[in-house]
């Protein structure tokens, strides 16, 4: 593939097979000064009125203004394909950076992703598929990108595991069973994905990659995420109140979550 | 140059004229001199806006009753008058229709990606004539309606063509209003659980009917809903389509199934409330899980074969369709169903060429079903259908 509409796809930006990010190059109907824009490419089958709906749900995502927030420039469908374009992020993304990042230089990642998500669900939209390929860096600070679009128009509500294993990690189960994405749920993945980037990628099931998908989806179903015993007791804390099995249990808002995050941070 | 929207004429009887941003629909039959008339109104008329352009066209004889939609497009935003049967609609979604009376209809429309005008006789007919891709710029051609797409800014230079399988959205102005925020205190799962269709509020009896389906599209309504709801009460589920079954609530209200042994929400053991018997929404009862990985969250009925959809119950809405393809040609079109019954999970048959093989935790064998014969699969339990196995995975801890 390599264009979709009138961009020009230049390469890969995310591992995920299914429904990447792209670098791209804009096309000059949308007056950009940036020579480069993330794409976000997923393929998907639309009715008229799944289109309308995807249509409605990007122009309210676009009018929801946050810092935390990538700036979406342009949206539409070329064929089978739904696309939308973004900001490019200068420094990368969480799960690749430009340079290797501090941590706390994570930590506030993590935190204005938190705080974008905030954002989104103040104006009643649930990210559904936070993640630290979604998280942009920006010398600015951290951009929060990429809803979960394409799963909101899936059949079936149904999930991969495969072929990325690290596709359901940041998944709270309860969604992966149906349940509605909710504040509860992005909070889980928030905390999924402070974690991963806490602790340099571990696995919140260790030994997951290595069962065949039936055990690993068994263990993620059903055993409770076992916090890596190598990130601060401070940190693994914040974790493991994301990642409380009652939603209850959990930060009331990302906001909230974002403070305690920020609070991790060593002051200077 | 400023760019104007493309004018694809439709299919159908009528007659559609383009005279620069004027651009207007009449019905078969409708009297020529009079079309005439209307569009010189239109073309003369100053006045600013729908209003304006509907109040220069009144003060014509408008004593026949034949249907029209005059239009005059302003850098991207429409002001429609319509009369009798026709309608408008923006981006697929009926805006505006005309009455059948004498008055006019008028409204304004900013900029859609497409706005559409038909006469409401044609918009029935399922093998209406298709639309005709080219750009109406000048004339009068024989139509049953037009579309208008959006135009783009033009570029400075040589612009690549977009495909005409692009569409592209306005995101510039939100067409619903603003949504509440989303609820703040986590509801119990089995009252947020709203995806099902409508359907009968009395508890099913374990014979009942397969309950309601979750087409993808209704799941997605049903999400949106969701979030726009304000925070209901936990209890009780008063809304006539969601799926209600009998249940046990854990020591923190979350409703289970009676033969849990622990909580599916917070992993409490089920002890101290699990003698009182209540209603309440099912849950989501898992995931069936396929040996490619893909995880499918038993919210809703499925039929799985090479071409489910073919399946009457995928047809009627009242199961999703699931479809397996494993190349070994032992898959039928329809293979088997996947039905939610109050808390279990049963495997039917559909009359498959090659049958469907369940093995339960326990047994010591795999059972085949034949056609129309069905099993309840237990958590941890397999089906396999040619060579294709799934796993259902319950939530609750074994």
């Amino acid at each position: 593939m390599n264009r979709v509409a009138d961009y020009e796809i230049l390469d890969s930006v995310s591992r995920e097979e299914r429904d990447p990010l792209f670098t791209a190059v804009p096309p000059r109907r949308l007056g950009l000064s940036a020579d480069r824009v993330l794409l976000k490419v997923a393929q998907i089958e639309l009715g008229a009125r799944q289109l309308h709906r995807a249509a409605e749900e990007m122009r309210i995502l676009a009018a929801v203004k946050s810092p935390y927030l990538v700036e979406l420039y342009d949206a539409g469908q070329d064929g089978d394909k739904l696309f939308y374009s973004m900001e490019h992020p200068t420094l990368g993304t969480l799960e690749s950076p430009r340079q290797p990042l501090a941590s706390d230089e994570k930590l506030a990642a993590v935190a204005d992703a938190a705080r974008g998500a905030h954002a989104l669900h103040e104006a009643g939209i649930a990210h559904r598929n936070i993640r630290p390929s979604c998280i942009l860096l920006y010398a600015s600070g951290a951009k929060l990108a990429d809803l979960g679009m394409a799963k909101h128009f899936d059949a079936g509500n149904s999930v991969s595991m495969m072929p990325d294993v690290t596709d359901i990690e940041f998944i709270d189960p309860a969604i992966i069973t149906g349940e509605v994405p909710s504040r509860a749920s992005d909070v889980w993945s928030l905390g999924a994905t402070l974690h991963w980037a806490m602790s340099g990628g571990q696995l919140l099931h260790p030994g997951r990659a290595d069962l065949d998908p039936f055990a690993a989806m068994r263990r993620v179903l059903t055993e409770p995420p076992l916090i890596s015993p190598d990130l601060p007791d401070d940190v693994a804390a914040v974790v493991a109140r994301a990642l409380e099995r009652d939603p209850a249990d959990r930060p009331a808002t990302a906001e909230e979550l974002a403070v305690e995050v920020a609070a991790l941070i060593e002051a200077p | 140059m400023t760019p104007s929207p493309r004018v694809e004429v439709l299919g159908g009887a009528g007659t559609v004229c383009r005279d620069g941003t004027l651009v207007a629909w009449f019905a078969p039959g409708f009297p020529p001199t009079r079309a005439h008339e209307l569009l010189e109104l239109a073309r003369s008329s100053t006045a600013n806006g729908a209003a304006g352009l509907a109040g220069a066209l009144e003060t014509s004889d408008s004593s026949d009753s034949s249907a029209f939609c005059v239009l005059v497009e302003t850098d991207g935003t429409f002001a429609i008058v319509v009369k009798g049967h026709v309608v408008v609609s923006e981006d697929g979604l009926e805006r505006l229709r005309g009455t059948a009376g004498k008055g006019l209809v008028s409204a304004d429309v900013a900029t859609a990606a497409s706005l559409t005008v038909r006469g409401e006789n044609d918009l029935d007919q399922l093998n209406r004539p298709g639309s005709v891709p080219f750009d109406l710029r000048d004339g009068v051609v024989p139509g049953g309606g037009v579309t208008f797409w959006a135009a783009e800014p033009l570029p400075a230079s040589a612009p690549p063509e977009l495909d005409e399988n692009v569409v592209l959205f306005d995101l510039s102005m939100p067409q619903a209003p603003p949504r509440a925020p989303l609820p703040l205190a986590s509801i119990p799962a089995s009252v947020i659980s709203d995806v099902e269709e409508p359907t009968e509020a009395t508890p099913p009896e374990p014979t009942a009917p397969p309950e309601a389906p979750v087409e993808a599209a209704e799941a997605v309504l049903a999400v949106e809903a969701t979030e726009l709801a304000p925070p209901a009460p936990p209890t009780p589920p008063a809304s006539a389509h969601q799926h209600l079954v009998r249940g046990v609530n854990c020591a923190r209200g979350h409703f289970n199934n009676p033969r849990a042994l622990y909580c599916g929400i917070c992993g409490l053991a089920m002890v101290q409330n699990s003698v009182v018997v209540v209603d309440g929404v099912r849950p989501p009862l898992g995931v069936l899980l396929l040996d490619d990985g893909t995880a499918y969250s038993l919210d809703g009925d499925y039929v799985l074969g090479r071409e489910p959809e073919q399946a009457q119950d995928v047809a009627a809405g009242l199961a999703r369709p699931l479809k397996v393809d494993d190349g070994t040609g032992k898959i039928s079109r329809v293979h088997a169903r996947v039905t939610l019954q109050e808390w279990d999970v049963v495997i039917t048959d559909l009359g498959s060429h090659n049958g469907t093989r369940v093995f339960n935790p326990g047994e010591t064998s795999w059972r085949t079903l034949r056609a129309d014969e069905s099993v309840v699969l237990q958590p941890r339990g397999r089906l396999v259908i040619g060579q294709s196995t799934f796993e259902f995975q319950s939530i609750q801890r074994q």
